[in-house]
């Protein structure tokens, strides 16, 4: 499965989504498939924000992170 | 396949975070159709997404002097453990649009999520009606009445024959980067409330 997370073009982020609310949440990586994805995204637009970034890109932000993380907050624990 | 019907942990009394009773007199309600939910990925009693159809928004209904509260209760069916739930609030007001709000209320099903006022649990902040929606059954409004000085006393509760299959979610959702807290969830339902 990872290889295919890997691969994969729209990654959904951790967890099991509903798409249409009061559906029963079942959408996630394991079974979505970027032919899907697309499909849905174009049904239900309002999802965009459910899915990370492409794999191609989140390499690109990780690069960019490590320049920035001495300048962002440390993690969510200080949070309480 | 989680083994569903073996408990695996038990319970320790301690003192260093004893339970307290209440919730804060605040509850968020949205509609069920407007807000799609993220669950966590093992656990159904944890919400950890909440996503706003199109412009949809969560609205904030206020109270005070702890005259907010919540029941959940398992109802046995033939079929297993059911739960009933349940939101006592009130409204200290008088106005057509409130009236407006809970005749939709009434008619349309919503979802409602409460603060306990036990904050040291990963339960702290509750979503009610996840599966079949709440509607509401108890609007009273006595002109008289001195305990609530003529407003409104309001119940949301399950619509008639459905239950919810598990008790009350727990909402957990983090922040951009790091684990959820109290804080993070706070801050994105606030984010989708209505200015």
């Amino acid at each position: 499965m990872a290889n295919d997370i890997m691969t994969k073009k729209y990654i959904l982020k951790p967890g099991k989504h509903q798409f249409a609310p009061g559906s029963a949440a079942v959408h996630s990586n394991e079974n979505m498939s970027d032919a899907e994805a697309e499909w849905y995204l174009e049904k239900y637009p309002h999802i965009a924000s459910l899915f990370a970034f492409p794999a191609s890109e989140i390499k690109k932000a990780q690069k960019t992170k490590r320049v920035n993380s001495s300048t962002l907050p440390s993690g969510g624990k200080d949070g309480l | 396949m989680s083994i569903y019907n073996k408990i695996n942990a038990g319970f320790k009394l301690g003192t260093a975070d004893p339970i307290t009773a209440g919730i804060e007199d605040v509850v968020y309600i949205f509609n069920q159709d407007d807000i799609a939910l993220t669950y966590d990925i093992t656990n159904p009693l944890i919400v950890t997404g909440l996503t706003a159809v199109s412009a949809a928004k969560v609205y904030k209904f206020e109270g005070t002097n702890n005259s907010f509260g919540t029941t959940s209760k398992l109802a046995k069916t033939q079929v297993g453990p059911r739960y009933t739930e349940e939101i006592d609030f009130n409204i200290a007001g008088l106005s057509v649009d409130i009236k407006t709000q809970l005749t939709a209320m009434g008619y349309g099903r919503v979802c409602a999520i409460t603060v306990n006022n036990y904050k040291s649990s990963d339960s702290a902040i509750e979503l009610f009606g996840a599966v079949n929606g709440l509607i509401l059954t108890d609007a009273e409004r006595n002109a008289a009445d001195e305990t609530l000085d003529g407003g409104y006393k309001l119940k949301l509760t399950n619509p008639d024959k459905l239950k919810e299959p598990y008790p009350p979610r727990a909402v957990s959702i983090a922040p951009q980067s790091g684990t959820a807290t109290y804080a993070s969830t706070i801050a994105a339902l606030e984010a989708l409330v209505v200015a």
